[in-house]
């Protein structure tokens, strides 16, 4: 699925929403004055510029064109976030050799051209080295076994 | 003068014997070794890295220390030149043009001319601390609230200039950077920010989180997505080393990226890193073609590496003379001196001479054995590059994901890097340069402070930042930046008005 849509009007867009969302996040802080500003006093200063970022993108795009038109396949995206949940969801459970060993294996469904010998070669060389070097010798705090299991 | 430079002597002749060396040698070599794995940046590495110094002698310690400083900032440089994965807020810049040279098999130059750089740099800045340590700690304490406010303001400014897109969205991004970097518990009153309720956010986001996130992971993504079209390094090699051409471009910008960072160095709170980005928009503003920015220019490696080891350098007179360490690796670099036995303040100069000059002293070798040990090693790491994509961002991937746990133990910020690069891909692509957010989140905080305190002396009166005169000097600089910046906006359009 591949998304599409104008430079400048996307920017206008993101800028205008983040305002927004930092105005609505920010309503129950504090603003106070300058000479004694309260929590809120430099986000609502900042959340107001995003705002107003957006409307000067808004109306250059109105006024002279909304830019090029940029679009973006949605599943190369869904693709990697979902590794990166994944790792974080599987990790606790498996452990770290074997959680990268998975990823490595799923990673082939990027769509990039692979070889299985080289993969399952990477894969395992991976896990094992990941381990060794960031449980063994830099003694990270990382679970190595599956499911709290201690040898 | 001539005793500064005495003791200069002094400090060498403590640090060199060949058992410091070897010391200051298997420090940069593990330091490299550790720093250069993509996703460890430099603060990481020196983390894991201190225990083994804990049971040398202060001496041998401090060597060594300057040993993995060195080699842990200069494995960072390389996988942001590599794989354009900045560990740190200064590496941003290496990467932008660091790593579009290595896209054009041009690696093994940009490694060289970054270490190189550097090297240059360590050693200007190692006299200027000779010679101006005295003086400068004096400019350092003129620096208040306001001064600051209108330092950060600056560095920012220059961010903006320096982002290849549009001017006015990038002035968004600084904001959008800010507000990220103001998430979590307020500093002076300990409430809860922006955090939407959710405890992991409680302490802030993590700097690697947002970096990684826009860098790393966006990168990953949009290689993955542009397969036909994509132009990745692929260990293609032009030669390993810089062309006359690239020496010829890149000694100027070093030069004056060494002045940079020594001079924004010594002011405390963030100067290394201002300089360096500050380096990178004074290139492009001198570069005949500034288009070539942001395409693979080696002014745009030389300029910011320079300004980076100068300015980390000179960051020691405030350092010392103030106790205020100006970035993350400095506060830790300090833990580990304290443990040594060296107290940063305002009389550890001259209370305790001889251990600061053979800490000077070391950080250069520190750096001598970082262009001793590297430049060899260039081909190795450039080889790196011919691993097809298909196994290469695995591993990139990998690392990302165990470098951000490692950081807190907390999966969280995991997926939050996850969300970053999702965010960060999609600003690249409607015309929104990550860089200056990335900064800003950085600066944010310190920003925001400064800007209180400063409004709380004047009783909310914002004339003072006029009308102090550093103050007024950094924030005029800044607007100049700005005119220069539209002008040349407007000549181009006029330009193309012409071509039309």
């Amino acid at each position: 699925m591949r998304l599409k849509i104008r430079q400048q009007l996307a920017s206008s867009l993101f800028f205008t929403c983040v305002g927004a969302l930092a105005l609505w996040l920010g309503n129950d802080m504090a603003v106070g004055t300058a000479a004694d500003m309260g929590v809120g006093y430099v986000p609502r200063l900042l959340a107001l510029g995003c705002i107003g970022v957006g409307l000067v993108q808004l109306a250059g795009g109105l006024a002279r064109s909304w830019g090029d038109a940029v679009s973006l396949e949605l599943w190369p995206l869904a693709f990697v976030v979902g590794l990166v949940v994944a790792f974080a969801g599987i990790l606790p459970l498996a452990g770290l050799p074997l959680t990268v060993f998975l990823l490595v294996i799923a990673a082939t469904l990027s769509g990039e051209a692979f070889r299985w010998t080289t993969v399952l070669l990477s894969a395992v060389l991976l896990s094992v080295g990941a381990a060794v070097v960031f449980g063994v010798l830099l003694r990270l705090q990382i679970p190595l076994w599956p499911l709290g299991w201690r040898p | 003068m001539m005793d500064l430079l005495a003791n200069l002597g002094l400090g060498f002749s403590i640090a060199f014997s060949v058992k410091n060396l070897i010391y200051c040698f298997l420090g940069a070599l593990f330091g490299t070794l550790i720093g250069v794995l993509p996703g460890v940046g430099p603060l990481a590495t020196i983390a894991l890295l201190l225990p083994i110094t804990f049971h040398l002698e202060p001496t041998g310690a401090l060597i060594m220390l300057a040993g993995i400083f060195y080699g842990a900032q200069y494995g960072g440089s390389t996988t942001a030149i590599l794989v354009n994965l900045p560990g740190e807020a200064t590496s941003v810049v290496t990467a932008m043009d660091g790593y579009q040279m290595a896209r054009q098999g041009r690696a093994g130059a940009a490694l060289a001319v970054a270490a190189l750089a550097s090297f240059f740099a360590g050693c200007v800045s190692t006299l200027v601390i000779a010679f101006l340590a005295p003086p400068l700690s004096k400019l350092a304490l003129a620096f208040g609230p306001a001064e600051f406010t209108a330092l950060f303001v600056l560095g920012l400014i220059a961010a903006v200039v320096l982002a290849s897109g549009s001017f006015v969205a990038s002035i968004g991004m600084v904001m959008v950077g800010i507000l990220l970097g103001l998430v979590g518990t307020d500093v002076s009153t300990g409430e809860q920010r922006l955090t939407m309720g959710m405890r992991p956010l409680f302490d802030g986001i993590e700097f690697i989180v947002v970096a990684m996130g826009v860098f790393g992971i966006a990168e990953i993504i949009d290689n993955l997505e542009r397969r036909e079209t994509r132009q990745l390094p692929d260990g293609r090699i032009s030669g390993l080393w810089p062309t006359r051409d690239d020496a010829r471009m890149a000694w100027p910008a070093a030069l004056r990226g060494t002045v940079l960072g020594s001079v924004l160095g010594v002011l405390p709170g963030g100067g290394a890193l201002v300089a360096s980005f500050a380096s990178y928009g004074l290139e492009k503003r001198l570069a005949k073609d500034p288009s070539r920015f942001g395409k693979g220019a080696v002014e745009g490696v030389a300029g910011p590496e320079a300004a980076n080891n100068a300015g980390a350098q000179a960051s020691f007179i405030p350092m010392f003379a103030l106790g205020i360490p100006p970035n993350a690796v400095m506060a830790l670099m300090i833990a580990a001196m304290t443990i040594h036995g060296i107290t940063p303040g305002p009389k550890f100069l001259a209370d305790k001479p001889t251990l600061f000059w053979a800490m000077v002293a070391s950080m250069w070798i520190g750096n001598l054995m970082l262009v001793v040990l590297n430049l060899p090693l260039v081909g190795l790491w450039v080889r790196l590059l011919r691993v097809p994509y298909a196994y290469l961002f695995p591993l990139i991937l990998t690392f990302c994901c165990i470098g951000v746990y490692s950081v807190n133990y907390r999966l969280f910020d995991v997926i939050l890097m996850g969300g970053f690069g999702a965010v960060g891909l999609v600003l690249k692509r409607i015309g929104c340069e990550p860089a200056p957010m990335v900064l800003a989140f950085v600066l944010g905080p310190m920003l925001e402070e400064q800007f209180r305190r400063t409004l709380l002396l004047s009783d909310g009166d914002f004339s003072v930042f006029a009308t102090r005169p550093l103050s007024a000097g950094l924030l005029a600089a800044a607007v100049l930046l700005v005119v220069l910046m539209s002008f040349s906006a407007l000549r181009k359009r006029r330009d193309k008005a012409f071509e039309g």
